[in-house]
């Protein structure tokens, strides 16, 4: 979930020259990279659309081809409304996390307002903390027994409540805030690395506060933000907890929801699925195409901005206090509140609304069963395996084709192209893809963990990629030059010059990729067999069985444990900016 | 002529957050007539960005006053600071500042845009940028976009949007050390040529002594953010106030010795075994202790051993140690009395590594500190 950029233009145009290269081992390199590659991220979009267009008799039994799939498709009556919601909770939801995370990177990276630590305390926890987690922490607040509806309850004895949260609106609200950290991140990289002497240009013309703030800051932060909202659109659009949780108890039904109802129908109906699927896969990837002339653009435009210099802050004056403000308002709306009410229900047997009666109920069993039973332990060991066998593989995976791609070697572009497929994947149905291919795989890999590492490393090799790239891209080709007139081959000039130089890099994707295998839930869900659960698949299953309690206590001491990862994360990416911009 | 920018007492210091030294600039005083190309010289760190951003009213000062044609812009005492989009100042930024998501022509036409004092209707915007660009030799690329210019063109256009509301001064931050050799000569010319043109009162700042000797009018070399010495280029390289300054601008010989007394106007300076160098000063200097003098290397002429010489100046007995050709002149570094001489001949005279040559010099031309 970072900022992936498509690279194609700019690698064909360069002449290569490989001065000194012996052209063997590149060539092999290439080679084996692009057939890696191509057999991970094709057949999974192949089987679909060969599903897609295939006759099933009884339910199993394939048939020949045949177009009934999309006609069914286009006849059914969910399509148009799930694409409708899909667009809308998308486009609203992406609204509210780019103007609540935007102004918040703005104030802490651009700004003297106050309490900027605590932003970043924020975004850290929250990078470690599964979605679901969250997504029950609002459900609470918002929902029946939660703070808001009781004390309108309370207040005028109506049984309605005053907000509806499995809505559309309450998807909306809980999906803004839930992507504002990463959308915070992102852009205060942004903001950081702008030159803070176009804006002082502005002012030195004249230009007010206000004027400057329009007419340059926001102008020159423009692609960057433009190109991170259709990021941000194509996620919503593929998001599946929150559709899951707060909008199939209300009804609501979006493109993912719908998907994974065809899929819990017994028996499924898995070409129509599957047809329903490769609709959603051509509209992530016509999208993806926008998003990369955009980040291009906006790339183009980073590198005229320029940096390197010491950002100096705006001073907010009276407004400072606002600022503080905004940024209390967040930790208290993004971190406090949630893990509060998480903490609330994590203390009780059974959810109850924040009242003294309550109190007496107290107790710490939850958090009891959860460290004794090793049935929880088992379900942490399968996390930990998965996260730490997918960044390993993806990382390393990833080193060599991101010096390849940025440097332009043979190959450079189908490898840059095959990197970027599985973007056209949501989770879900990725997960699918690798069911279906489990099935028909010759080894017995259906129900184990292995299922779920594989569809992982398909699902994360574009972001290792990002990684590598630019961390390649930091390191002066003379250094390579150097090993290689000093007579060192292909080989050892990769692991003995570049992958030292790299180790940041890598080690800031490796717990990246890590963070998010440990909390995504929609692509193990549909592969998650008896014995190869993981946390978040897991604590799906115990809240949609009413088991609210021990949900809270698992998922709390899970994120502690995370957040002390993502909080090594944020210390070393901030670190390598730190090498490059001289803050 | 009336005083065009005062500046007194001038003091802004950074509190370090972590360790190392405090940065800033110390108690500044200068006092400039309209129309003077006027620079600020000194190594990198020594406070001269912080001074012009002071001016500029993007640093708030600690403390002292600044007034521009009598108009206060600065004064901690009555607690007065006009900010910077309200000074009408023109900047050239280091790193050029160009707006990517405008065009040439906007870049230049946003100070006509956004100025508050009077409304300018789009004829006039356009025949002002037109002139801006002319007075720069950029007419005809206002169309081009921003994110299509070399880096001289970036920096005529950073010079065309500085000049266009006509600004009471113009500030230029290091504007060459970003341009390659070549560029630099010409921008050199070309600058000097527009502030001549235009008459707009210039602060300069630049670590490059060449370029501040070439271009000022006057010039204050700055060490550890305070002003050491504020004259023309002249002076500064003729009568260093310093040893800092005798340094930092030009190359020195140095010598040190102890005081052996007066002769006339000269002070003599033991600097070795019966070596003895005559030093014209009106300084007052105490008449024993330990000394340094400083010869610039052009003051130095290099004599065959036991040719005549005539005049009366300092003669120093030296042996070469490496001969450098460079084409229009030749460069000795030559060991005389102990101390390590650098000498420039222009005449095609030889000597060879390892010859004993005299050395002499003016008594006017050796500077004691
Ligand atoms: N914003 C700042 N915060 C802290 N120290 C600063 C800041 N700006 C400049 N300094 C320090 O003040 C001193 C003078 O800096 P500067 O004026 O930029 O020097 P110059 O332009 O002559 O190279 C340096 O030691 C620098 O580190
Ligand atoms: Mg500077």
């Amino acid at each position: 979930m970072t900022h992936i950029q498509t690279r194609n233009a700019s690698v064909s145009a360069w002449p290569r020259l490989w001065l000194g290269q012996p052209l063997g081992q590149g060539n092999v390199l290439a080679f084996v990279l692009v057939v890696v590659l191509a057999l991970l991220v094709l057949p999974p979009l192949l089987v679909l659309l060969r599903i897609s267009f295939t006759e099933f008799h009884a339910g199993f039994r394939e048939g020949g081809f045949t177009f009934q799939h999309y006609v069914g498709l286009i006849q059914s009556n969910t399509l148009f409304r799930s694409t409708v919601n899909s667009v809308l909770f998308a486009a609203l939801s992406t609204v509210i996390s780019l103007i609540f995370g935007g102004i918040l990177a703005w104030l802490v990276e651009r700004t003297d307002v106050r309490f900027k630590p605590l932003a970043f305390l924020t975004s850290v926890v929250s990078m470690g903390t599964p979605y679901i987690l969250y997504v029950t922490g609002w459900l609470f607040l918002l929902g029946k027994a939660g703070p808001l509806n009781r004390t309108w309850f309370e207040l005028t004895g109506s049984p309605a409540n005053l907000f509806e949260v499995n809505s559309l609106a309450g998807m909306v609200l809980v999906e803004g805030f839930l992507w504002s950290p990463l959308v915070f991140l992102l852009l205060s990289a942004t903001f950081r690395a702008a030159n803070a002497e176009m804006e002082e240009a502005a002012r030195m013309s004249g230009a007010s506060v206000a004027d400057t703030i329009l007419r340059v800051s926001f102008q020159l932060a423009r692609p960057a933000i433009v190109a991170l909202a259709l990021f941000v659109f194509i996620r919503n659009l593929e998001a599946f907890e929150v559709p899951a949780l707060v909008g199939i108890p209300g009804n609501v039904s979006v493109l993912t929801t719908e998907i994974y109802r065809g899929m819990k129908h017994m028996p499924p109906d898995i070409g129509f699925v599957s047809a329903y699927a490769m609709v959603m896969v051509a509209v992530i990837a016509i999208l993806l195409h926008y998003y990369g002339k955009l980040s291009d653009r906006a790339e183009r435009f980073a590198s005229i901005t320029g940096k390197g210099f010491r950002p100096r802050p705006f001073r907010l004056g009276r407004l400072r206090w606002l600022g503080g403000g905004i940024i209390l308002f967040n930790f208290f709306i993004v971190l406090v509140l949630p893990l509060g009410a998480i903490f609330w229900m994590s203390v009780l047997p059974f959810v109850q609304p924040i009242r003294p009666s309550a109190f007496r109920a107290i107790t710490w069993e939850n958090y009891q069963r959860v460290l004794t039973d090793s049935y929880y332990w088992g379900l942490a060991g399968n996390t930990l395996i998965v996260a730490g066998t997918v960044a390993t593989l993806v990382v390393a995976l990833t080193f060599l084709t991101g010096w390849v791609v940025a440097r332009r070697k043979r190959g450079a572009r189908i490898i840059d192209q095959l990197v970027t497929v599985p973007l056209v994947f949501p989770g879900l149905v990725l997960g699918i893809a690798m069911l279906q291919l489990a099935l028909r795989a010759p080894v017995p890999i259906y129900g184990t963990l292995w299922i779920i590492i594989l569809g992982f490393i398909i699902r994360y090799v574009p972001y290792g990629m990002r990684y590598s790239f630019s961390g390649v891209l930091q390191i002066h080709t003379e250094l390579e030059q150097a090993a290689a007139v000093s007579g060192a081959n292909t080989r050892e000039m990769l692991f003995k010059v570049v992958a030292p130089l790299l180790v940041p890099a890598l080690a800031s994707g490796w717990i990246f990729v890590f963070l998010i295998a440990t909390k995504e839930m929609s692509m193990p869900l549909l592969l998650a067999g008896a014995q190869s659960q993981t946390i978040p698949v897991a604590m799906f299953e115990l809240w949609t069985s009413g088991q609210s309690g021990e949900v809270a206590a698992l998922g709390l001491i899970w994120a502690a444990a995370m957040t002390v990862l993502s909080a090594s994360f944020y210390a070393l990416t901030r670190q390598a900016s730190a090498a490059t911009f001289g803050k | 002529m009336k005083p065009s920018l005062k500046i007194e007492g001038l003091t802004k210091i950074y509190a370090s957050a972590g360790t190392g030294p405090k940065g800033g600039v110390n108690d500044i005083d200068v006092d400039l007539p309209a129309g003077t190309f006027f620079t600020l010289l000194g190594p990198s760190g020594c406070g001269k960005t912080t001074t012009l951003r002071c001016l500029a009213g993007l640093e708030m000062p600690d403390a002292g006053r600044i007034s521009v044609d009598g108009r206060i812009l600065f004064d901690d005492a009555s607690h007065t600071f006009v900010p910077a989009n309200h000074r009408n100042f023109g900047m050239v930024f280091q790193s050029y500042a160009i707006w990517p998501h405008m065009s040439v022509f906007e870049n230049v036409a946003f100070p006509l845009r956004v100025a508050k004092d009077r409304k300018f209707s789009s004829t006039e915007v356009k025949e002002m940028v037109e002139r801006a660009l002319n007075t720069v030799s950029l007419s005809g690329y206002g169309s081009r976009p921003a994110t299509q210019l070399s880096g001289g063109q970036q920096q005529r256009v950073a010079l065309a949007r500085a000049i266009v509301r006509q600004p009471k001064l113009l500030l230029l931050d290091e504007p060459l050390s970003n341009l390659d050799a070549s560029l630099r000569d010409e921008m050199c010319t070309e600058l000097r040529r527009l502030q001549r043109e235009t008459g707009i009162t210039t602060i300069y700042v630049t670590h490059d002594q060449t370029e501040a000797l070439e271009m000022s009018d006057k010039i204050a070399v700055m060490e550890a953010g305070r002003v050491v010495q504020c004259a023309s280029p002249r002076e500064i390289y003729r009568a260093p106030a310093t040893m800092f300054v005798a340094d930092f601008v030009g190359s020195t010989n140095w010598f040190e010795g102890q005081v052996a007394g007066r002769e006339g106007r000269d002070l003599l300076v033991r600097v070795g075994d019966g070596v003895t160098i005559a030093c014209r000063t009106d300084r007052p200097i105490a008449d024993s202790g330990t000394v340094r003098i400083a010869v610039r290397p052009e003051a130095i002429t290099v004599h065959g051993d036991g040719a005549a010489i005539n005049g009366n100046g300092n003669r120093l007995a030296g042996k070469i140690q490496s001969v450098g050709f460079l084409g229009s002149m030749t460069r000795y570094v030559i060991e005389a009395a102990a101390w390590r001489c650098l000498v420039f001949e222009h005449r095609d005279q030889q000597f060879a590594e390892g010859m004993t040559v005299s050395l002499s010099f003016a008594a006017e031309d050796a500077l004691v500190f």
